[in-house]
């Protein structure tokens, strides 16, 4: 008992020794004065950093040209031209091939909650598309043989991939190739080199360049998707290939993030097209703050700069808060291919059952 | 028969209508894709109006208005997802939208 009390009082007097040390340090510690603060802010990310993509992300060297935006605000801009794919890493895999298979053998679908994860798409998981759309039309696979059928050359991949879904590739799990894509396939974007906030948000086309070189794009037409019994099959890091935008994001996985700053903000996932930054949606510490309307935020080291949704929210982020400069092979609105475009008519097929074959 | 007592019967109809109510509500989030509902909860507004709907697994979505192409609308998530307790979820979500609605006129009449 003796014994304890000591202890007690020995970490009662260490504690009282510690705190008062701890407040003379606070009134010690040196205080920021004006010219310091705006240093501080003079270190603003103010703009694209080229140094933070990843090798091999572009096929030419960066340069800086002269541009004008939208809203005809002549400036400079980055001219960034990419072969369509991701640095550094071969895309997929995207469709399972047998209903037994795992997730190891497919890749990801968004979660009909459309919320957290991507969800893996396995073998159970094709089998099971009546019951989790609640469609009984929903059949991807052959019973008799197992198989899944997926789009396995390019003319199926053309014919799945498109606004209007032709009937015999209803029914299928959409995969591209790389090898799909014309031999002299590039992209190209031009982003000012130091943005420049709009007067008024500007809907999303393209929602930037993620740090390995491939598109962040836009939401995926789902409705249009699913309506043609259809998945537009993801890699595990939230991609897939068509023919227009090569392999392209429709959500961010972790796969591009890169930390920047020790301050435990979320890191940097690429570019909007407007040059501010898209970093993930939760810092360090998982958290996640409130944002303005674009899903913009602004602070002392980055500036104004985006966050990403999370992975099965079909976006990005949700407008664009500076002025940008359309380039040469933008696509204005949703993007074609394997995100697939609604119908012309605006309506899901009456027909939904599966091909004879 | 098991149920004999009228209290019993009324707490058994009770417990059953909650486990009703909270399937019904579940089934809506889940009844289509969480896109559709994100567009339909900005059908009937314009751009920059507060918006939300409830994202599944009670969660629920705050956000605005924002054009997802030339012509459709969508709800845009800005703040962090919500978690609401399904009893009160209806009633909060009514509740947010008044708050949100009323502080964007407050604004309008304030520019104005």
């Amino acid at each position: 008992m003796q014994l304890l009390n000591r202890i007690n009082k020995g970490l009662l007097l260490c504690t009282s020794v510690l705190t008062l040390v701890v407040l003379q340090g606070c009134e010690n510690a040196p205080k920021l004065d004006d010219s310091q603060l705006n240093a501080g802010k003079a270190n603003i990310q103010a703009g694209l950093d080229i140094s933070l993509f990843k090798d091999g992300a572009f096929i030419l060297p960066p340069k800086i040209v002269d541009c004008e935006t939208t809203a005809r605000t002549k400036t400079t801009c980055y001219e960034l031209k990419t072969s369509g794919a991701p640095a550094m890493r071969e895309p997929g895999p995207f469709c399972p091939r047998n209903t037994s298979d795992g997730a190891d053998v497919g890749g990801a679908w968004f979660d009909k909650s459309g919320s957290g994860d991507l969800i893996d798409i396995t073998g159970e998981f094709i089998v099971n598309l009546s019951r989790y759309y609640d469609d009984p039309n929903w059949m991807l696979y052959d019973p008799k043989t197992n198989k899944i059928r997926y789009t396995d050359t390019k003319a199926s991949c053309l014919g799945a991939a498109k606004p209007d879904v032709e009937e015999q590739y209803k029914q299928n799990c959409i995969e591209c190739l790389m090898s799909y894509l014309d031999d002299d396939f590039s992209r190209t974007y031009l982003i000012p080199t130091t943005p420049i906030k709009a007067e008024e948000a500007q809907r999303v086309r393209t929602v930037g360049i993620a740090l390995d070189g491939a598109e962040l794009s836009g939401s995926a037409p789902v409705d249009a998707i699913l309506g043609s019994y259809t998945i537009a099959a993801f890699d595990d890091c939230g991609g897939h290939i068509n023919v227009h935008q090569g392999y392209h994001y429709h959500s961010t996985t972790g796969c591009t993030d890169t930390v920047t700053t020790d301050d435990g903000h979320a890191p940097l996932v690429g570019y909007a097209p407007d040059g501010y930054g898209i970093y993930a949606m939760e810092d360090a510490l998982g958290k996640e703050e409130s944002l303005d309307e674009c899903r913009g935020s602004t602070d002392e080291v980055r500036g104004y700069h985006y966050h990403a949704a999370s992975p099965s929210e079909n976006m990005i982020i949700g407008c664009i808060s500076g002025e940008t400069v359309r380039s040469a092979d933008e696509h204005a609105g949703p993007p074609p291919g394997a995100d697939g475009r609604p119908p012309r008519d605006g309506r899901p097929p009456k027909a939904g059952k599966p091909p004879r074959d | 028969m098991l149920i004999k007592s009228r209290p019993f019967n009324i707490v058994y109809v009770a417990v059953a209508s909650m486990f009703l109510m909270q399937t019904i509500n579940t089934a809506n989030a889940h009844s289509s894709s969480l896109n559709k509902i994100a567009l339909e909860v900005c059908k009937q507004k314009e751009r920059s109006q507060a918006c939300q709907y409830n994202g599944g697994h009670n969660d629920l979505y705050i956000g605005t208005c924002q054009y997802i192409s030339e012509h459709d609308l969508t709800c845009v998530r800005n703040q962090p997802i919500q978690k609401v307790e399904s009893d009160k979820h209806s009633h909060n979500i009514e509740a947010n939208q008044k708050k949100q609605d009323s502080q964007k006129d407050n604004k309008a009449n304030k520019s104005k």
